[in-house]
């Protein structure tokens, strides 16, 4: 119902990647324990991950279908989205809003999101309830009710969370900008909430035919992580889910490629924003290739935390930024690094554009020292286990192991692949990857003030 | 359909799936039988020095995580220095006395941990989060950070700036806002209600010696909490809390003296932001401190209204009529006081209806009595909900230090359940008519007032207060900065050095709004000339309701006999209706013989008398009536008028708009009764009547509907009055 955008970041804060997997080399004993989990395929094409977690009573689920706003075709962006939203609309044997509110009356949560890559559903109930919240995934799986009012209704929600998320937000259509920029055909360019105009075009055939190719059980992967037997469950699952019939064709996998940038990119753009902002990115490979796991440490190396090298030289020792932060987006298609600096005054844009990039030069021209790769490494070890402290933090590495990577294994086992990874190859991928042409820079000036001079750019 | 052609292979080779029209039709599953659901060990210890040690372990991860409370927050920072503590909670992780900031950093990066440091409102904390090989390092910097912080005057520098930028991209957040200025209209000057973030000026004004002063007053051993959760045993984890932090010296903590939040009253604030597509909205009131013994009832009131398991705003506003992304009313309860907020955002043209439709779900709440299944879903919510929210190590930290911090019983942590459940319906009913307050809601608008001004007349809050975001100051009783800033903008913080001085926060108000009593006085007519008014024999037109329901515009005379003698004759095209109040008992004598007034009419009777304008005035002169000046008002025409409040202990709040040029009262408003819409009486047509200023013309408007319009035809002041009219006649 209430649903979030994991693509929509906010000001100064981002998220931890979800795949987070490292180990430590200092002390053998902080190894976590290895997931200990059952994967089994239904005839109808579902995929059934099981863990069991005695610790708490409760139960957590996830259903991973996997479509996200990169299925969707220009003209008809914030349609995956859109759709999460039309999941708690009511399906056969539940009123519209119902899943939710039985959820809640029973003190368990609900909701979910939608990426580019995925559309995530989710609960966490007492463990006593895990038929109900079984029944209540087959039942929307199956049988949705797809009705112009409340389609008409919910489209009117989104456009009041794309109101909220990013327009009336200063700096909310930051990422937006930048996936713009950096992509030409690749979905990625668009954003997973849509613009308005194509919100408002999409029509109820869309969205049945939507459901129709990319709903089905052959498409989606079930993690169930918590209080539960897991002879018992597996029955529970086969009976509310096996029964949801076969999808009559394969899932369409037909996403356009973005063909490799020639020549390096520079921008500025007028935003309604307080302070000016300069963007560095740069396009890099996809999670699960060799090359994004040293990718992952450099882009640690440079903006992870205020020991981090851009933190380091921007905000504290020039104090050229308010804020400066980074991340790799490693997600299922090559993808992008990007930096972002929110200006100090009385610096320029120009030369906090400049200390970005001498700093991403500086990962090709020096290796990163031993300090750097064990503190990133230790970093990792962090994450693992905070991760895995929660029903659903265990979920959802298992449910992206299967879904992203296609291989369950990973989820423990790219602890080991970090363990291995050296300095050279560091160096490596960034020499690799953040070339001058293969360079992205958009400068952002603050609109509508009298320092920028500029007109309202929108 | 979806299944065409299909059919017989699924039916073939997949046995036990359906399509949809063979899907079942069936009613949800029976849960599993329900496991045992206990709170998890864990110990509570007192040292020697006064430091409550907190241990609660937990084996599934090899981590530990370590909280360290300090009993003060923003609440405590002094006038002027408001942003104190945040400042300084923000500097104990910036070095010590033997590590630099970077040394710190870098330290806890290389071990893979992770450590923040803040100040809520009542409480400065520190966190650390290490692998369990790392448990004993991770205590000793905690201890480090909290009992040696370097406060280097080049980091008090830099973060100084940092909170500077910051603020000024807060002040851009509408949430933020909103949010900001609806704690000051609900808390007054009551710390709680000042910006604890700190403003531009107070941040700048801020000192190392005051960062020094606040850190030696309440940084001590029994001012603090530390909690130690994770992979460790008891006996190692109190070990080393008696080793790190043993020797902390226990202090005497000034006790804490706040002066007392204000009382509702009814104030609208619309802060404009011209390029904002959406409204963020806030509505609602003070509530109660964590400790109240109604804090469950009325949790669970405030959970009906817009909380997890039974929210009627988000049913109203979204559910149906896709208004909003999302409503909620959250119950904030704190050390000293709390508030009670319903909150949401909507496009700039709904606001009027967004903002009608939530004071309506206040004054159902208390209006109706809540039903059994609202009552069920919410107590469910919270009762299933329990094991939820004791999953992680830190979150059971979490219970178990809010309990310690805010002097509950260890007990709350296992019987929740039975706490829930033993609220009922008439609960719920008692404490919201006891606490909740429709008719005074203060009310925050953030956005482009342009698009919604004209809109909150017809919803009942025609009087309200506008501000330019760029204008805003939230230490200022009117929210106004003494002039607009250059360009109607917060200008950058680097422009801002060095500060002019702090407001004064508690303006002369008595004073005020003696002053503007007596020129309200003066004008109409002056003290002695009302003083000798004894009656009033009008003769008017006006709207009544006739024997057979119809509303229609009839003569009417009213006798005022001061001072609580009153009849009216009306005459209706066929008959003579005539209403009495002899000072204690009313009558009514139509057609049908002669009736004795009911309570509810002698109630409105009685409020008709202490709405009488002479009758207010002279009370709020001789003091049984409080006077309070609340800030001007603009409204569509642009005119402006001063605004006074009326109230006393049986008396509701009335706000009287006056004229500024004439000193005239243009209108009072007033909400008639519990459940009731606000009442607008519009004064116009003013004229002299033996030196008495008398508004000829009275038009009434509720809920954006005119009700109705009196106009006086002939007036007599101290004309003989025949005792006998008041005289109930013989039946």
């Amino acid at each position: 119902m209430t649903s979030r955008i994991v693509r929509a970041l906010a000001f100064g804060l981002f998220a931890v990647a979800v795949v987070c997997v490292a180990r430590s080399t200092m002390s053998a004993a902080v190894r976590p324990p290895k997931l200990q989990y059952q994967m089994t395929t239904l005839p109808n094409g579902l995929t059934v991950v099981l863990e069991e977690d005695h610790s708490t009573p409760i139960v957590h689920l996830e259903v991973w279908y996997h479509v996200g706003s990169k299925n969707e075709k220009r003209g008809r962006t914030g349609f995956a989205h859109l759709f999460e939203h039309l999941m708690f609309k009511g399906s056969k044997n539940v009123d519209p809003d119902g899943h939710t509110s039985m959820i809640s009356s029973v003190g368990g949560q609900s909701n979910a999101y939608t990426t580019d890559d995925e559309t995530v559903f989710w609960e966490t109930v007492p463990a006593q309830y895990l038929p109900l919240t079984l029944w209540l995934e087959a039942d929307r799986m199956a049988t949705l009710r797809i009705d112009k009012d409340t389609f008409a209704n919910e489209r009117q929600v989104v456009k009041e969370e794309r109101r909220m998320r990013i327009d009336n937000q200063p700096y909310g259509r930051l990422t937006e900008i930048i996936y713009d920029q950096a992509f030409s055909v690749h979905p990625y360019k668009h954003p997973t909430i849509g613009s308005m105009t194509d919100l408002e075009a999409a029509s109820i055939e869309d969205v049945r035919a939507f459901y129709h190719t990319y709903y089905a059980p052959a498409n989606a992967t079930l993690v169930l992580v918590g209080d539960f037997d897991t002879a018992q469950a597996q029955q529970l699952v086969t009976q509310y889910l096996g029964r949801v019939a076969k999808a009559e064709q394969p899932v369409p996998r037909d996403i356009p490629k973005e063909p490799a940038q020639a020549k390096e990119k520079r921008v500025t753009l007028q935003e309604p924003w307080p302070l000016p902002a300069v963007v560095v990115a740069y396009h890099i490979t996809n999670d699960g290739n060799p090359d994004s796991y040293p990718l992952h440490i450099a882009a640690k190396v440079l903006s992870d935390g205020e020991s981090s090298r851009i933190y380091k030289k921007l905000v504290y020792e020039k104090q050229l930024a308010v804020a400066a932060f980074g991340q790799a987006n490693l997600i299922e298609d090559p993808n992008l690094f990007y930096a972002v600096a929110i200006v100090q005054a009385p610096h320029t844009t120009q030369e906090t554009a400049d200390a970005l990039i001498a700093e991403i030069e500086r990962l090709k021209s020096e290796p990163i020292t031993e300090h750097e790769l064990q503190r990133t490494k230790n970093q990792f070890t962090r994450d693992y286990i905070t991760m895995r402290e929660s029903n659903q933090g265990k979920a959802a590495t298992l449910a992206h192991a299967v879904v992203i990577h296609n291989d369950i294994k990973t989820g423990d086992g790219e602890f080991d692949i970090f363990q291995n990874i050296t300095i050279a190859d560091v160096q490596r991928v960034a020499r690799t990857y953040f070339t001058p042409e293969n360079r992205l820079v958009i400068t952002l000036m603050p609109s509508g003030r009298p320092s920028a001079g500029a007109p309202e750019g929108r | 359909m979806w299944l065409c052609g299909l059919l017989i292979c699924v039916s073939l080779c997949l046995r036990g799936t359906a399509s949809a029209q063979q899907w079942p039709t069936e009613t949800p599953p029976r849960p599993l039988p329900a496991h045992d659901v206990s709170f998890p060990p864990y110990q509570v210890q007192t040292l020697p020095n006064g430091l409550q040690v907190v241990v609660v372990l937990h084996h599934e991860q090899p981590a530990v995580s370590m909280r360290l409370l300090i009993r003060a927050g923003g609440s405590s920072d002094p006038k002027g220095k408001l942003g104190l503590a945040r400042l300084a909670a923000s500097l104990l992780d910036q070095g010590t006395t033997t590590k630099s900031a970077q040394e710190l950093a870098d330290a806890i990066d290389f071990i893979g941990g992770a450590m923040g440091t803040g100040a809520g409102t009542d409480l400065s904390y520190l966190n650390m989060f290490v692998m369990k090989d790392s448990f004993d390092l991770g205590l000793r910097m905690l201890s480090d950070m909290a009992r040696h912080p370097a406060f280097a005057p080049q980091e008090i520098d830099r973060q100084r700036q940092q909170i500077l930028s910051s603020l000024q991209v807060s002040f851009e957040d509408p949430d933020y806002v909103a949010n900001a200025v609806f704690d000051r209209l609900v808390y007054g000057f009551h710390p709680y209600g000042l910006p604890q973030t700190g403003t531009p000026q107070t941040i700048s004004g801020i000192t190392r010696d005051d960062v020094v002063a606040f850190h030696r007053r309440n940084f001590a051993a029994n001012n603090a909490i530390l909690a130690i959760v994770g992979d460790v045993t008891a006996e190692e984890a109190f070990a080393e809390a008696k080793n790190v932090f043993g020797d902390w010296e226990r202090r005497d903590v000034p006790a804490t003296a706040f002066i007392e939040p204000p009382d509702p009253t009814r104030r609208v604030v619309v802060v404009d932001k011209p390029d904002a597509v959406q409204t963020e909205v806030r509505v609602g009131h003070i509530g109660v401190p964590r400790k109240s013994p109604d804090y469950m009832a009325l949790n669970l009131a405030i959970r009906i209204l817009g909380g997890e398991g039974s929210n009627r705003l988000h049913q109203v506003l979204r559910t149906e009529r896709g208004l909003t992304y999302g409503a909620q009313a959250s119950f904030d309860t704190l050390k000293w006081s709390g508030d009670i907020e319903a909150e949401t955002n909507t496009r700039s043209e709904a606001t009027g209806e967004v903002l009608r439709l939530i004071v309506d779900e206040f004054w159902r709440l208390q209006r109706e009595r809540v039903s059994e299944r609202e009552l069920g879903d919410a107590k469910a919510y919270l009762t299933g909900s329990f094991p939820l929210t004791i999953e992680t190590p830190d979150e059971i930290a979490l219970q178990v230090l809010n309990v310690v911090f805010y002097d509950l019983p260890l007990s709350d942590l296992q019987n929740i359940r039975e706490r829930v459940n033993a609220v009922t319906a008439d609960d719920i009913q008692r404490v919201a008519r006891a606490y909740l307050k429709p008719d005074r809601l203060s009310v925050v608008l953030v956005g482009n007032a342009a698009a919604f001004r004209s809109q909150l007349e017809g919803v009942g809050f025609g009087q309200f207060e506008t501000v330019e975001l760029g204008n805003l100051d939230l230490t200022a009783a009117d929210f106004k900065h003494d002039k607009p800033a250059a360009g109607g903008r917060l200008q950058p913080i680097s422009y801002q050095l060095p500060s002019p001085p702090p407001p004064s926060f508690v303006p002369e108000e008595g004073a005020k709004a003696k002053a503007l009593l007596d020129r309200v006085v003066a004008a109409k007519g002056g003290l002695e000339t009302l003083r000798g008014v004894k009656s009033f024999t009008v003769v008017s037109m006006a709207p009544a309701r006739g024997p057979d329901g119809s509303v229609a515009q009839v003569e009417t005379t009213t006798i005022l006999q001061y001072p609580n003698r009153v009849r009216v004759d009306i005459r209706f095209p066929t008959v003579t209706v005539q209403q009495v109040y002899d000072g204690a008992h009313g009558w009514t004598r139509d057609p049908t013989g002669v009736h004795e007034v009911g309570a509810p009419d002698l109630r409105f009777i009685e409020m008709n008398f202490k709405h009488d304008t002479i009758s207010l005035l002279l009370a709020a002169e001789g003091g049984t009536v409080r006077a309070r000046v609340l800030p001007d008002v603009k409204d569509d025409a642009g005119r402006m008028y001063q605004t006074l409040e009326l109230s006393a202990s049986g008396l509701d709040p009335i706000v009287l708009s006056i004229d500024s040029a004439s000193g005239l009262i243009a209108k009072q408003t007033f909400v008639p009764g519990p459940g009731q819409p606000i009442v607008e009486e519009r004064f116009s047509d003013y004229r002299a009547v033996d030196g008495v200023q008398v508004p000829f013309l009275t038009t009434a408007h509720s809920g954006g509907q005119r009700l109705g319009e009196r106009r006086i035809t002939d007036i007599k002041i101290n004309a003989p009055i025949d005792p006998a009219l008041f005289k109930r006649p013989g039946l």
